[in-house]
């Protein structure tokens, strides 16, 4: 009886003209999204690598000099682009591609693509996961408003429930229909996400993501479904249905997400570039380099130098004081920039926390942060860049400062190293991050997703049979 | 007659909870949009009043060690050097930035000029706001008028005959002596005016805050009343064409999304396609390739430039740092390496811009949009325009400092004296826009005659 309903169901979804029209159009946007994602990463990706191949060759071929001019020429780290970033480009437009590894200095990521834009309009330029998200819960609202309404108001309702029919076999096989539907859209993300990755081997997804994500959505999307359903079994009339529904639709998925970024940013406001600039000149150059910091900041460098070496006075080693003191800025603004960039990262966390708790009242904003959470292209992947650079920063500065330190002597910033020391500098490597990590950052996200899912079994099945129950009165 | 329909139409339409509510909820983020727009208007003015001093070069004091230096007199090595001049180029936020500066944060607002910087680094912004704010982008007027004012009309219009005509009261009315035209009229008017009303309101209050001029300010009240004509025309198509509540429900929405997301992201994401930019990546890279060309070649690259302007050949002050030159040089050869990708990154963005001016026309949303932003003084093309002159002052300055830098020397009074200052020179507001709203006009008035002419069978 179930399987019956079911495809009852689905059939008036394939007679549905509006269901063509919308599957089509979805087609089209989906495909056309995708294919310029996968592009866009794809040449993205491939200028980044070009970048880095570039930055350690003219490293290397930068021929001799002194260790700590080659630390202020010093190189980039770049950010990789993240395959699926073809999929969901998140907040990836909007954050930096690459860090400047300079001498002295912790510089914030810079180059970000945002900057580029030509042309402003209301809504974001297409992706895949954008149609889906907003357009592709736009058409199962338009496709379910009436499901149960729309029964109710031609009478079949009544017939149905004249039949002996249970509620829970009614909802199931509404639920399966829409379950379908949902399949299709799924099925479509998979493609959207595989065909380009297998098409390219620069942009390889892991299997267990696209999974996941795959995943993500169908449970998501089901949730949105269901909500539907449950709104057409509660409303009276299919205009009060389509209202409520539509009401619902815009609230999660276009105001919510709006008014969520505009909170947090009036809750947390963004730290004034101009302000960062002038607190690193205040906090982290003048006091080591005109103001008293400089005396004991040095001394302690110096005891860690002693103790390593074993000596019991710097002259005694026949090192470089000049580059013990550039390497004790080093020690000394470091602190001062975890401190720094502390409290603007946890700014940035801070915004994003805003979302995450909204995201609970809407499972469009849900979807949306989980999705580019596993894409790697949230907040927390660029701040793992970011932080990732900075060590590697500090090491590099460090390994010049002691090539310095070691060997120049008496020949302080005259002497001069060569190809054999650039060569020995490592590149920037970012590590991977495992699908767990990102679902256990997530799991405010996958709890709401999953209660959105659960309320909406619940209160499908819970008023459509009391519509059902009605009717039989 | 139509004052009494309209009298009892907005008793009728405003009593319901749920409608006073969206009506509300509507006035509220107006509200927060425009506070919060004002709040960073004003910020942006002071962030440009209060560029730290020591950013820039002291215009006078540096002249008069120039003239002491001149006249003969002993003055510190490094000072009135050519490559100590720093100017700032700044844009000021628009007359009405406050209302239309969604995406205004990515834009640069400063640039320092002078012989350290060049075209790459000119600009270089660092992520210091958060990515994910910045990707929400703020909740400004503009949004609110383009995106959620036609949602309001529609959701409240789309059934305004349909719902009579479903509950058998239409007839019943018309029996009675009552005119379809003039309740459509009436009930429209009903809905759009609190629509249009209320942020009108909020533009003249913002205005009188920003002490905006009065043509942007008329340019927004008169964009606003078009636009919301446009979409009441558009619920008067939709209430007469459907006879069922929920086939017009269906139609109202799906031109909102058509109109107002789908084409336009369409149109933003094909002239993207179209007409992709050079990736900033890529950029870096060049700058990065010729500065290190240049410092690997400084001395030989020095006697090029040298042969070049002979007149500064001789008398080189020695105390003169050799990195002034190495600086100043990498950063000239940065310049002439990345200027074809800086004209095709132009090209690009200009093409991309003429894509859309072309095919707003399909999307009153975009249409209202450009409007909005040229009036406003935000949008990208004025940040383009921005970048544009500050790389051309920016060539000025290098081109007046260069000789005297490679060859270590001063410039002479006089040529300091005729290198300007920047000033912004506002782009002027295109065309495009005029005809645009002439063009959503014609549509509104098109739409309403003809809802009109269906309102008529109807009787």
């Amino acid at each position: 009886m179930t399987g019956t309903l079911i495809r009852k169901e689905f059939r008036e979804f394939l007679r549905d003209r509006r269901f063509l029209v919308l599957f089509a159009l979805m087609l089209v946007l989906l495909s056309a999204a995708s294919l310029d994602g996968w592009n866009r990463a794809r040449s993205d990706a491939a200028a980044r690598a070009h970048a880095a191949a570039s930055d350690r060759e003219i490293w290397v071929e930068q021929g001799e000099n002194n260790p700590h001019g080659a630390a202020h020429f010093a190189r980039y780290a770049f950010r990789p682009t993240p395959s699926l970033a073809a999929f969901d480009p998140g907040v990836f437009d909007f954050a930096g591609a690459a860090v400047w590894l300079e001498a002295h200095t912790q510089n914030p990521a810079a180059l970000r693509r945002a900057e580029d834009a030509a042309i402003a309009t209301p809504f974001p330029t297409l992706s895949a996961a954008w149609v889906i998200q907003v357009i592709g819960t736009l058409a199962l609202t338009v496709l379910l408003f009436q499901a149960v309404a729309g029964e109710r108001e031609r009478g079949t309702l009544r017939a149905l429930a004249a039949t002996g029919l249970s509620a829970g076999r009614f909802v199931a096989g509404k639920t399966g229909a829409v379950l379908l539907v949902v399949g299709g859209l799924c099925i479509l993300i998979f493609l959207s996400v595989l065909l380009p990755g297998a098409m390219s081997g620069d942009l390889d997804a892991g299997a267990m993501r696209i999974a996941t994500l795959a995943g993500t959505y169908l449970c998501a999307l089901t949730g949105f479904a269901l909500i539907v359903v449950a709104i057409s079994a509660r409303s009276r009339s299919q205009s009060a249905a389509f209202v409520l529904a539509i009401g619902f639709w815009v609230s999660v998925s276009v105001i919510l997400p709006v008014i969520g970024g505009q909170l947090a940013a009036s809750l947390h406001p963004d730290i004034d570039e101009q302000e960062l600039k002038n607190a690193i000149q205040l906090e982290a150059q003048s006091p080591f380099w005109s103001g008293d910091a400089r005396e004991p900041a040095v001394a302690a460098y110096e005891a860690e130098v002693l103790e390593e070496f074993g000596a019991a006075r710097f002259e005694d080693l026949g090192f470089d004081r000049e580059a013990l003191i550039l390497q004790a800025h080093e020690e000394f603004a470091n602190e001062v920039y975890d401190r720094l960039y502390g409290t603007l990262y946890a700014r940035h966390e801070a915004q994003d926390r805003v979302l995450r708790y909204l995201a609970i009242a809407s499972p469009v904003l849900a979807l949306q942060r989980l999705s580019s959470g596993l894409a790697e292209t949230d907040l927390t992947a660029q701040l793992r860049f970011t932080r990732q650079a900075e060590a590697h920063r500090r090491r590099i500065i460090e390994q010049l400062n002691r090539d310095m330190m070691m060997n120049a002597g008496e020949s302080g910033y005259a002497y001069t190293a060569d190809r054999t020391l650039w060569e020995q500098i490592p590149d920037f490597q970012a590590e991977p991050v495992s699908t767990l990590k990102i679902l256990e950052r997530y799991r405010i996200e996958i709890l709401a997703l999953l209660a959105w899912l659960l309320a909406g079994f619940t209160l499908a099945i819970h008023l459509s049979g009391r519509a059902m129950k009605q009717e039989r009165l | 007659m139509l004052r009494f329909h309209l009298a009892r139409e907005f008793n009728a339409l405003w009593r319901p909870a749920p409608r006073l509510a969206a009506l509300a909820l509507y006035a509220a983020l107006i509200a927060w949009s425009v506070a919060d727009g004002v709040s960073w208007h004003r910020h942006a003015e002071s962030v440009l009043a209060d560029v730290p001093a020591d950013l820039l070069t002291d215009r006078s004091e540096w002249m008069a060690d120039l003239e002491s230096a001149e006249a003969g007199e002993e003055i510190s090595p490094y000072a009135a050097r050519p490559m100590s001049l720093t100017f700032l180029a700044a844009l000021p936020p628009g007359p009405l930035a406050a209302l239309a500066g969604r995406n205004e944060a990515m834009q640069p607002h400063t640039a320092l000029i002078s012989g350290w910087r060049s075209e790459v680094s000119l600009f270089q912004r660092y992520e210091v706001e958060g990515p994910v704010a910045l990707g929400a982008g703020r909740l400004d007027l503009a949004f609110v008028v383009v995106a959620v004012l036609p949602l309001l009309v529609l959701l409240l219009s789309f059934d305004v005959l349909s719902r009579d005509r479903e509950a058998g009261r239409f007839r019943l009315f018309l029996i009675q002596g009552g005119r379809a035209g003039q309740t459509l009229i009436a009930r429209l008017i009903a809905v759009a005016l609190p629509a249009f009303a209320i942020p009108a309101i909020a533009i003249l209050v913002a205005a009188l805050l920003l002490d905006a001029p009065v043509a942007a300010t008329r340019v927004w009240i008169a964009g606003l009343a078009i636009y919301t004509a446009f979409w009441s025309a558009v619920a008067a198509l939709v209430a007469v064409s459907f006879r069922q509540v929920s086939t017009g429900a269906l139609a109202a929405v799906t031109v909102w999304a058509l109109l107002v997301v789908v084409v336009p992201s369409t149109v933003r994401f094909s002239a993207e396609a179209l007409y992709p930019l050079p990736s900033r990546v890529s950029y870096l890279t060049e700058a990065r390739l010729a500065e290190g060309a240049t410092r690997r070649n400084l001395a030989e690259r020095a006697e090029i430039f040298m042969a070049e302007h002979p007149d500064e050949a001789d008398a080189p002050d020695e105390a003169v740092p050799g990195f002034y030159r190495a600086s100043y040089l990498a950063n000239v050869d940065i310049n002439t390496r990345t200027r074809g990708l800086v004209d095709a990154f132009e090209g690009q963005q200009a093409q991309q811009r003429g894509l859309v001016g072309a095919l707003q026309f399909l999307s009153p949303a975009i249409m209202l949009n450009q409007v909005l932003q040229a009036s406003a003084g935000t949008g990208p093309a004025r940040s383009a325009d921005f970048r544009r002159q500050a790389r051309a002052h920016l060539d000025v300055v290098l081109d007046a400092i260069g000789p005297a830098t490679v060859g270590r020397n001063r410039l002479t009074v006089e040529e300091a004296r005729r290198i300007p200052e920047f000033a912004f020179t506002e782009p002027a507001i295109p065309l495009s826009g005029l005809i645009a709203m002439i063009w959503m006009l014609v549509l509104a008035a098109g739409g309403t005659l003809l809802a009109l002419r269906r309102a008529q069978r109807l009787n």
